[in-house]
């Protein structure tokens, strides 16, 4: 779990040095902020897959939202 | 104007829209469809392919409409700054969160198949990086990479159903059209959802050479799905029979398992797996960069290449979160027909019926209709 914790955030490391330096050399804020907001979202989400936090499962969500459509659908299953 | 500045050609284009549908409906339909609809399977193809020619038509209607723009770009232009970018945001995320459903496919299918020790996670991250790989370089590339391997994976494909052949017994496929019609619409519905998918198209229309001569590649990608699709169900039930094909998890691939030829060819169902493979990738390079192109759209970025490392992450983890195993993603399989119907039917058709209004209020400017 430390093993895979440490890659994780060394490869959130890696893409921000690979990116940032060529961000700031063309001047451009907008894709920074867009770039860095991602990343954290994109980093924290791994975290908290190793360390097993509840993390909100998207398809439960879209399993209750599309729920009753899909009854009228397919009425059999 | 737009981001992207590479330019492809109009065979380019249906290729790459070709291969992003077929790529995962051969995996899974085969099976949901015998399920749905047992021997009389080829009747929802027919009309899952007129469902999915006018479906087509209406989206390039629209890419020709608006010859320079993708469809996060017009619908900013009809709905205003803030509901334009929502709906871009929508198309986005849909096509993120779809393709990590075929990242967590392709990764089941490997395990399951060729290599039961190996962790998904593995396979879930070398389809990341290769894809990522590819959209960093952009579209011209992929578009010309799939130039060559997707008719090539056509090709092959249709050469292992050929040389089922001989196993195959066509007396499956005997009482025909006993199932009720709404059965069979039914099956139709959840086959057209796959043909949805081809909406991808609108955020790469722009980049073709020539816009307005982009109108027939609509009934080109239905006809080559129909009939690719066609053959490989027919294939499918003529070899094991309604009922067995609802029970197997990848009827192609046991298909190809049957190929014995004068005791020499024998085992080349590798083969298939890797054709797999090539066109997953291919078609999680397409939403990939479909989803990418469309988040740097709608947040008003000049550049998507910044995002498509992080987006990779999110993928990768994406992945692992949606399913706890190959069961649930068939489970989740029925819920996917009225979830893509609703979102890119409901996006394309609503932004359909605007073009639609406002032309006529404005009178004069429908040159571009029919």
């Amino acid at each position: 779990m430390f093993w895979n914790l440490l890659l994780v955030i060394l490869l959130g490391v890696g893409i921000a040095l690979y990116e940032v330096p060529k961000l700031l050399k063309r001047q451009m804020r907008r894709e920074l902020i867009a770039f860095s907001g991602v990343l954290l979202l994109a980093v924290a989400l791994a975290v908290a897959l190793i360390l097993r936090l509840p993390v909100p499962n998207p398809t439960r969500g879209l399993e209750i939202l599309f729920g009753p459509l899909t009854r009228l659908l397919y009425p059999a299953s | 104007m737009g981001i992207e500045q590479g330019k492809i050609s109009r065979r380019q284009a249906l290729f790459l829209v070709s291969n992003a549908i077929l790529a995962t409906m051969v995996l899974y339909v085969p099976a949901l469809l015998a399920q749905e609809t047992g021997q009389d399977a080829w009747v929802t193809v027919i009309l899952a392919g007129a469902g999915g020619v006018l479906y087509g038509a209406i989206v390039v209607f629209l890419g020709a409409r608006f010859p320079d723009k993708n469809l996060v770009e017009y619908s900013i232009e009809l709905l205003g700054p803030w509901a334009g970018r929502a709906v871009g945001m929508v198309f986005g995320l849909f096509f993120l969160y779809l393709n990590g459903v075929v990242i967590r496919e392709f990764s089941e299918l490997l395990v399951s198949l060729v290599m039961p020790e190996t962790p998904l996670v593995v396979f879930d991250i070398l389809i990341v990086s290769l894809a990522a790989y590819g959209v960093y370089l952009g579209l011209e590339v992929f578009a010309r990479v799939n130039e060559i391997l997707f008719p090539t994976a056509l090709f092959v494909g249709l050469g292992f159903i050929a040389l089922a052949i001989p196993e195959m017994e066509f007396y499956h496929l005997k009482p025909a059209l006993v199932h009720s019609f709404p059965a069979l619409l039914r099956g139709s519905v959840l086959l057209l959802s796959f043909y949805l998918e081809g909406t991808a198209l609108l955020m790469f229309y722009p980049a073709l050479r020539r816009p307005e001569e982009g109108k027939p590649i609509s009934y080109q990608v239905g006809f080559i799905l129909a009939i690719a699709i066609l053959v490989d169900i027919l294939g499918v039930i003529a070899m094991f029979g309604p009922e067995e094909a609802a029970r197997l998890i990848f009827p192609t691939f046991e298909l190809a398992k049957t190929v014995h030829l004068g005791g020499f060819v024998e085992r080349i169902e590798s083969l298939i797996v890797g054709i797999w493979i090539t066109m997953g990738g291919l078609k999680v390079m397409v939403f990939y960069y479909v989803s990418v192109l469309a988040f740097a759209e709608s947040w008003g970025l000049r550049d998507y290449r910044p995002l498509v490392l992080p987006t990779g992450m999110i993928l990768a983890a994406l992945a692992v979160l949606e399913f706890a195993d190959t069961n649930q993603i068939r489970t989740f399989f029925r819920c996917v027909p009225a979830f893509t119907v609703t979102v890119l039917g409901g996006i394309t058709v609503f932004l359909y019926l605007i073009t639609l209004i406002r032309a006529k209020r404005t009178g004069g400017k429908t040159d571009k209709d029919d």
